[in-house]
């Protein structure tokens, strides 16, 4: 691939990742973060250890299968963000390591998420 | 020469602290920092789901970290951010591509509200589901 055609890659992954988040994220960061510590029930049942809370959340693969692409999406989407900017900050990190370290952050992540959900 | 000029992208270099320069400028430089929040609170999500399969006192020890008063401002701060990339995305559409029926541009509007809808419609499904979960 070129040097374009690697771009116009991420850039679309960027997109997608971008919409993704911008339609999951808010509302798993207020169940993950904040709902239960407020003291809501029916959140920190959800989010109880074992059958009766999280496993059976996570014991539908489709809900792993969902969840796996929408951390995976976002999780790209973050890195595309974060090399431009620290690129726009002009941070004195070369182009080439700067791409390297933020796609395959994004990479290990979800090497991670993937082994993490196939395990339940 | 002058065509290799004339090829290449236009960059104006306003040096490391254009986000200081001017209000708008500070608004883009708050949205493109949204991704740092989202990282890390995927990184939280990560080792959330990871302790759901180990000992339920490593999960719920997480979970006392995860809900602490600090981690709480932490992620008030993160929806904040999430809310903000979720507003400036939403509304780039029209300004990315350029819809015409019948030679008319479409409204921006027509392309911003039923992305709005569709994330309240997600919105309300997950918490449904959790708190159908969680009340069983």
């Amino acid at each position: 691939m070129s040097h374009r055609s690697h771009e116009a890659f991420w850039w679309t992954v960027f997109g997608v990742g971008g919409v993704v988040a911008a339609l999951f994220l808010p509302v798993m960061i207020f169940i993950a973060g904040i709902g239960g510590a407020a003291g809501w029930d029916a959140v920190s049942g959800a989010l109880a250890h074992g059958e009766e809370g999280i496993g059976s959340l996570l014991h539908h693969s489709p809900v792993r299968a969902v969840l796996g692409l929408v951390m995976t999406l976002a999780a790209f989407h973050a890195a595309h963000r974060i090399r431009h900017t620290l690129i726009d900050l002009q941070v004195p990190i070369p182009h080439g390591p700067l791409a390297l370290t933020s796609y395959g952050g994004a990479g290990v992540f979800t090497a991670l998420i993937v082994v993490v959900l196939s395990l339940f | 020469m002058g065509r290799e000029i004339l090829t290449q992208p236009l960059r104006r270099s306003l040096g490391w602290n254009w986000w200081t320069l001017r209000p708008s400028y500070f608004l883009v430089f708050t949205r493109e920092i949204s991704s740092v929040f989202i990282a890390l609170q995927l990184i939280l999500m990560l080792l959330l789901v990871h302790k759901a399969g180990q000992l339920p006192a490593d999960y719920e020890a997480y979970l006392e970290f995860l809900w602490n008063p600090g981690m709480v401002i932490f992620h008030s701060v993160s929806i904040l951010f999430a809310l903000w990339h979720t507003y400036t995305w939403f509304n780039l559409l029209p300004q990315a591509i350029a819809i015409r029926v019948m030679g008319r541009k479409i409204p921006g509007i027509l392309l911003v509200a039923p992305q709005f809808g569709a994330w309240i419609i997600v919105s309300g499904l997950v918490i449904a589901w959790v708190w159908w979960v969680g009340a069983a």
